[in-house]
């Protein structure tokens, strides 16, 4: 074969992995091959979107290669009429994938050229996404967009209509269909694709890629007077990624692998070297026999490599990066801005004139008019001032604290100058960047917020952003598993053995996870090393992309000419590009999150307003003050279950260390509460310090006004730009500059090399020199933004005061919006607790949500309906429409409730008011209040209720089966049924009640679970969670409790702890099970609810005790014990286990410490 | 399928002259290529090769040789035994490796 062309061949048509399924290759692996193979361009065109646009661009700018843009687009157009199928197989509808889920449909590729062209590419993406799921083109589409000049280039190829019948040799078809598209878009910006893989021309599944078709449309393109161009299809970088190709063939169409559903015929469609393209063209020209081969094939390169040159895009002027392209702006939109903040001045209780705040405001205005973010400020103004009119509670999170400007503009409520806070942080006049602005927002009703934005700045300005899901181990496992025939359970088995990590490290994880390793998967490997191939192959191949779940983009008129929109699942017009890559196109993103404490705050302060009349403005200073003292003793007394941010465990200990008395505090406290301080133990010496234990310790006098706050530790960010500039000298621009660099180990000589000079001019000495640098490297990686504290803590003080002043209402928010960690069952003991009383569900009372309730002095905490098991939205509307009932019968008969639901509110009490029942009088505890059994209905038990509903139910069907019989026989029947007779049947126990709670609820309502087994607990000495911390360390004890959660945190060393927290009803109870642990106590562990635990403890501080768990037990299976075999038999089951003693004995003969 | 292993020279990449070993029937025979009449790539299913078996359990994994070739180009030849002989049609195969084999022979 002869291959004379030695210019470099430029890909026009190349699918990446973000051709979702289709693709086996990332946009930076198939840059980075046409680089090395010295193409000096390269083109994509994905499968029904640009979803990989950006970070292709980007590739090849990294690269030095320059990027070509298109798409390749489903088409469902005419040829349909005239004889040829547009669609094969579509009737079959087998039970699993195969034609099902792909169509098959005819396919058109587009390249832009210019700006222009990208936006109608853009613009032609969005048309064919007007189903979901379904993207397709039409003419009717196609007409519709291209209203101007066309500056996209049209390329039918072998899998166009024309393709299809030139594969069939309708010579007449085929000029039919390109007449209408020369008729368009004119021949110039039409291309006749010649595509051949070296395929069979005689296999009717390879024509398509066969050099006997690529002749014949070469052959028919010179009849028409169209150009040809010569592509390769490429779906991957590497000639022997075709197997990953294949595998996404099959997981695309959810087949096994087999010739029938697979695309790819051979090897070919990679992205091949220019020399094999020259020889492709030759061949094609050879077979074409129009003329002479060199000459063609040489002409065919050539036209080929001018409508690359034609196509290349320049990143800046074509794709808008690097530039924001913000909303429209007002007239003088530097003065608007800095009139609205002028008026926020008094509104936040700034005295005019005051010299440090208008030098302040003075600075930001002036760096913001400089970077021309104006109109980002006002418009992300307007959003807040938009929510608010909602009566939606909002907050601003992140760095956005850090500038007077947004709190002036009411989008953040922390004042940055009272708290130091830097707006250099935020926005630096040296980097044009888009600062972020993000929005906490309650989640119930951030859709509706969506809506209102897009209803204020229309669908031609907004759209969501998108966030792709890409493989990771598991489902690479799936998919590869599939493919390959596995059997579904093995499949499962085998993903599921690994944890959430990346594919391309399944080998590593086989090495390293002492489960795989032991478990048997190591051995198999070798069986499996296939699977093992294919899985890293797959990994972070992008697999799916939906709505990010808070980005949202808002830009001018020409948001829709830069970035393709479909619809989400939630119907808002997704971008397709994800948050980064909408950065990078300059496009202003607001996060908007929606945090469930903000929904549960609002519920709190309607129903503080329902209840007492009160309506609490919680963003107002001067009605939720601050420095309110309460507040801050109920912060430093740790009940803060259910408040923002220091609830957990872990917190609640910081908490009972740190004592935070003032914001500022708090806002220390959440800074300190992370993984970096915690781990590089930046707390013990601030606590040490904070409690007077040791002086703080400053380097240099200097650092005293820096770091006297958090006691000579550097936590915050803020500090480390201070610092800087006092040892440097310059600005807190530069220096924010400095610290982001400092975040990059490799960066340190330089730095070094920069900062001791600076600070040696500046009269420090090199000692204090020395260690401040060696501060600022240390500190690189575990600093805070203190302005993100700050937000943080604004609604983490809000809910602490809520809690303390109105936890009643405060509670009922977080039991009906579940913003927290723990179950409903362990906030409404904290309820309890703080001497709320828990209402029972009550069929004439109870509310969708929970309700407060004023009970004597005080409040109680109403359940919900929605909380009964297998209730439905519709029945909690009856049955609230349908109030007040007379009884059962009565309630029977309105709601029309499906029979279990009501069997589940009887046993839970929810009719009990309403029939004078109450609980048995069992020794467990004091009856339920309110339920003052009357002397007439003494004897009417929940079992009575149950046994009438039968009879109800009973009726209903007979009567009804009678169609004869009308309404009032039905009513009848009713009657007869509804006489209540006391059966003598004995009540529920409270244990029964409880128990049915737990069933049917979820929670135990009307008593602590653990109450039951008090008398067992004691008489085995079980120590109480309030009662831990007079235990010695190191003593062997019993503890027990319902489980609250267990977490097995990633441990570095691969050893593996399991934290198990319990509930015992008097405070929560840690116990950490280290891997030495048996596996039958893990199980229990894991698998129980109910537990009683023999641990270790050990003292960790004042108010500090730690559980090493080394046994487990069912607290149920020991209760039954003990009632059938007494406590002689529990006590036997308790008995230490051989290991336990053994280890004991070393720790007396002292081989062992402790 | 009938597959024979030949040896096979080629001019360029393409085969002049390919060697069919001897058989029961008859003695090593050597062929001229006289005309190519087609030429193509096929995938292989790599979905039954040993290494896929060994996974599904169907085959000891001590088995598994390389991975799957994915390739294979297929000559489609019309060649002749000597200057009397007749002409016939063959399949000559090359796999991912170089190695060459018979595939179909219509003489």
């Amino acid at each position: 074969m002869v291959a004379a062309h030695d210019q470099p061949f430029i890909h026009l048509r190349v699918a990446s992995g973000w051709s979702m399924k289709h693709g086996a290759s990332h946009p930076i692996e198939l840059v980075e091959r046409a680089a090395s193979l010295g193409q000096p361009a390269l083109g994509l065109t994905d499968r029904d979107g640009v979803h990989g646009a950006v970070k292709f661009v980007l590739a090849c700018q990294k690269v030095g290669i320059s990027p070509i843009l298109g798409v390749d687009l489903a088409f469902s157009g005419s040829l349909t009429s005239s004889g040829i199928p547009a669609q094969r197989g579509v009737a079959r509808t087998p039970a699993r994938g195969g034609a099902f889920v792909d169509a098959r449909l005819p396919r058109v590729s587009f390249l832009a050229q210019g700006a222009a062209g990208w936006a109608q590419v853009c613009r032609l993406v969005s048309a064919a996404h007007t189903e979901r799921g379904n993207p397709v083109l039409t003419w009717e589409k196609i007409e519709e967009v291209m209203t101007g000049n066309p500056a996209i280039v049209v390329l039918l190829g072998p899998d166009s209509l024309i393709g299809s019948a030139l594969i069939h040799k309708r010579e007449q078809q085929a000029r039919t269909e390109l007449a209408r598209w020369k008729s368009l878009f004119g021949s110039e910006q039409l291309r006749m694709e010649l595509i051949s893989h070296r395929a069979n021309d005689r296999d009717p599944r390879a024509v398509s890629r066969s050099t006997a078709l690529a002749a014949r449309m070469l052959r028919c393109a010179v009849n028409e007077h169209i150009t040809p161009v010569l592509t390769n299809a490429v779906r991957h970088a590497r000639p022997e990624q075709g197997r990953v190709v294949d595998v996404l063939d099959a997981a695309r169409r959810l087949v096994m692998l087999d010739e029938r559903h697979l695309d790819r015929v051979n090897s070919n469609g990679h992205l091949a070297s220019s020399q094999h393209m020259a020889e492709i063209a030759h061949e094609i020209a050879d077979r074409a026999a129009v003329g002479s081969t060199q000459l063609v094939a040489n002409r065919l390169l050539a036209v080929t490599d001018e409508l690359a040159r034609s196509c290349v895009l320049d990143p800046q002027a074509d794709l808008g990066l690097g530039q924001a392209h913000l909303p429209e702006a007002p007239a003088g939109v530097n003065q608007v801005l800095r009139q609205r903040c002028e008026a926020g001045l008094s509104r936040r209780g700034f005295t005019h004139g005051d010299r440090v705040v208008t030098e302040r405001l003075d600075v930001e205005l002036g760096v913001i008019e400089h970077l021309g973010f104006a109109s980002y400020f006002l418009t992300v103004a307007d959003i807040v001032e938009m929510i608010r009119g909602l009566g939606i509670r909002v907050a601003a999170r992140g760095s956005g604290a850090g500038s007077l400007v947004n709190h002036l503009l009411d989008v953040s409520g922390v004042d940055p100058i009272a708290h130091g806070l830097l707006f250099e942080r935020f926005l630096s006049p040296l980097r044009v960047q888009l600062p972020d602005i993000d929005l906490d927002v309650e989640s119930a009703r951030r859709l509706e917020i969506y809506k209102h934005i897009f209803d204020k700045y229309g669908a031609q300005r907004v759209a969501c952003v998108a966030m792709t899901d890409t493989y990771r181990v598991r489902h690479a496992i799936r998919d590869v598993g599939s493919a390959l025939g596995m059997e579904s359970g093995e499949i499962s088995r085998f993903a599921k053995v690994f944890p959430h990590i990346k594919a391309r490290d399944i080998r590593s994880a086989l090495e390293n996870i002492p489960e795989l390793r032991e478990g048997g998967f190591g051995k198999s490997s070798s069986r499996m090393a296939l699977v093992l191939d294919l899985v890293e192959e797959l990994d972070g191949l992008p697999r799916h992309t939906a709505m990010h779940p808070c980005g949202i983009v808002l830009s001018n008129l020409s948001l829709l000419d830069r970035t393709p929109v479909e619809p989400s699942s939630a119907g808002f017009a997704m971008s397709q590009f994800d948050k980064d890559d909408v950065e990078e196109l300059g496009l202003l993103k607001l996060d908007v999150l929606g945090v469930r404490m903000q929904s549960a705050m609002s519920y709190a302060l309607n129903e503080i307003e329902r209840v007492e009349d009160v309506r609490i403005e919680l963003d107002n200073g001067a009605q939720v003050a601050l420095t309110d003292e309460p507040t801050f003793e109920l912060i430093r007394s740790t009940r803060t279950l259910g408040c923002f941010q220091i609830e957990s465990p872990g917190q609640r200990e910081l908490l009972g260390k740190f004592a935070p008395e003032t914001f500022d505090d708090l806002i220390i406290d959440i800074s300190l509460f992370r993984p970096g301080p915690v781990a590089s133990d930046m707390i013990t010496p601030f606590l040490q310090a904070r409690q007077g234990w040791a002086p703080a310790v400053y380097l240099h006098p200097d650092l005293r006004p820096i770091l006297e706050a958090t006691c000579g530790v550097v936590v915050f960010h803020e500090q480390v730009l201070r610092i800087v500039s006092l040892f440097t000298g310059v600005s807190l621009a530069r220096a924010d500059e400095v610290r982001r660099a400092l975040g990059n180990r490799d960066n340190f000589p330089q730095l070094r090399a920069w900062f001791y000079p600076a600070a040696f001019n500046r009269g420090y000495s090199l000692e204090v020199v020395e260690q401040v640098w060696d501060v600022l490297c240390a500190f690189g990686s575990f600093g805070f933004c203190k302005a993100h504290a700050a937000a943080f803590a604004l609604p983490t003080f809000q809910s602490a005061w809520l809690k303390t002043h109105h936890p009643a209402a405060f509670l009922a928010g977080v039991l009906t919006h579940d913003p927290g960690m723990y179950p409903k069952r362990v906030i409404l003991d904290d309820a309890r607790q703080l001497g709320i009383e828990v209402l029972p569900l009550d069929v004439q009372v109870s509310d969708r949500v929970y309700r407060v309730e004023p009970v004597g002095d005080g409040f109680g905490i109403r359940l919900a309906l929605s909380d009964v098991a297998g209730i439905s939205e519709d029945e909690v509307d009856r049955i609230i429409q349908a109030r007040p009932y007379l009884d059962l019968a009565d309630f029977f008969l309105r709601t029309k409730v499906s029979r279990p639901v009501i069997e589940r509110l009887i046993s839970v009490g929810a009719f009990d008011s309403l029939h004078g029942i109450s609980l048995g009088s069992l020794s467990l505890g004091p009856l339920s209040p309110g339920s003052v059994a009357s002397a007439q209905s003494a004897s009417i038990t929940r079992r009575d209720l149950l046994l009438q509903l039968a009879d109800l139910d009973q009726a209903t069907k007979t009567t009804r089966s009678r169609a004869s019989t009308g309404q009032l026989s039905l009513v009848a029947a009713i009657d007869s049924a509804s006489s209540l007779v006391p059966t003598g049947l004995p009540e529920m126990t409270s244990a029964e009640s409880v128990r049915a709670e737990l069933e049917v609820l979820g929670l135990d309502a009307s008593r602590h679970v653990v109450d039951f087994y008090s008398s067992l607990l004691d008489r085995l000495n079980v120590v109480r969670s309030k009662d831990l911390l007079t235990t010695r360390s190191q003593s062997h004890v019993l503890v027990a409790g319902v489980k609250v959660s267990t977490q097995t945190p990633p441990v570095r060393s691969g050893r593996r702890v399991v934290f198990l927290t319990m509930d015992d009803s008097t405070g929560p109870v840690d116990v950490a099970f280290f891997d030495s642990t048996s596996a039958q106590t893990l199980h229990q562990v894991f698998s129980g609810w109910l537990l009683v635990i023999r641990g270790v403890t050990r003292r960790t501080g004042p108010k500090g005790i730690s559980i090493r768990g080394l046994q487990a037990w069912d607290l149920t299976q020991l209760y039954e014990v003990y009632q059938s075999e007494g406590l002689g038999a529990v006590l036997d089951l308790l008995a230490p286990e051989p290991e336990v003693k053994r280890y004991d004995q070393r720790v007396k003969s002292g081989t062992m410490k402790p | 399928m009938r597959v024979e292993v030949i040896e096979v020279q080629c001019r360029e990449g393409v085969p002049v002259q390919f060697r069919r070993p001897a058989s029961r029937a008859r003695a090593s025979r050597r062929y001229r290529v006289r005309a190519i009449l087609g030429f193509w790539v096929e995938g292989t299913a790599w979905w039954k090769s040993k290494a896929v078996r060994a996974v599904l359990g169907r085959e000891s994994h001590e088995s598994i040789d390389t991975t799957p070739e994915l390739d294979r180009t297929i000559w489609r030849v019309e060649a002749r035994a000597g200057e009397q002989a007749q002409v016939g049609v063959y399949d000559l195969v090359r796999d991912g490796d170089g190695a060459w084999s018979l595939t179909r022979a219509a003489d």
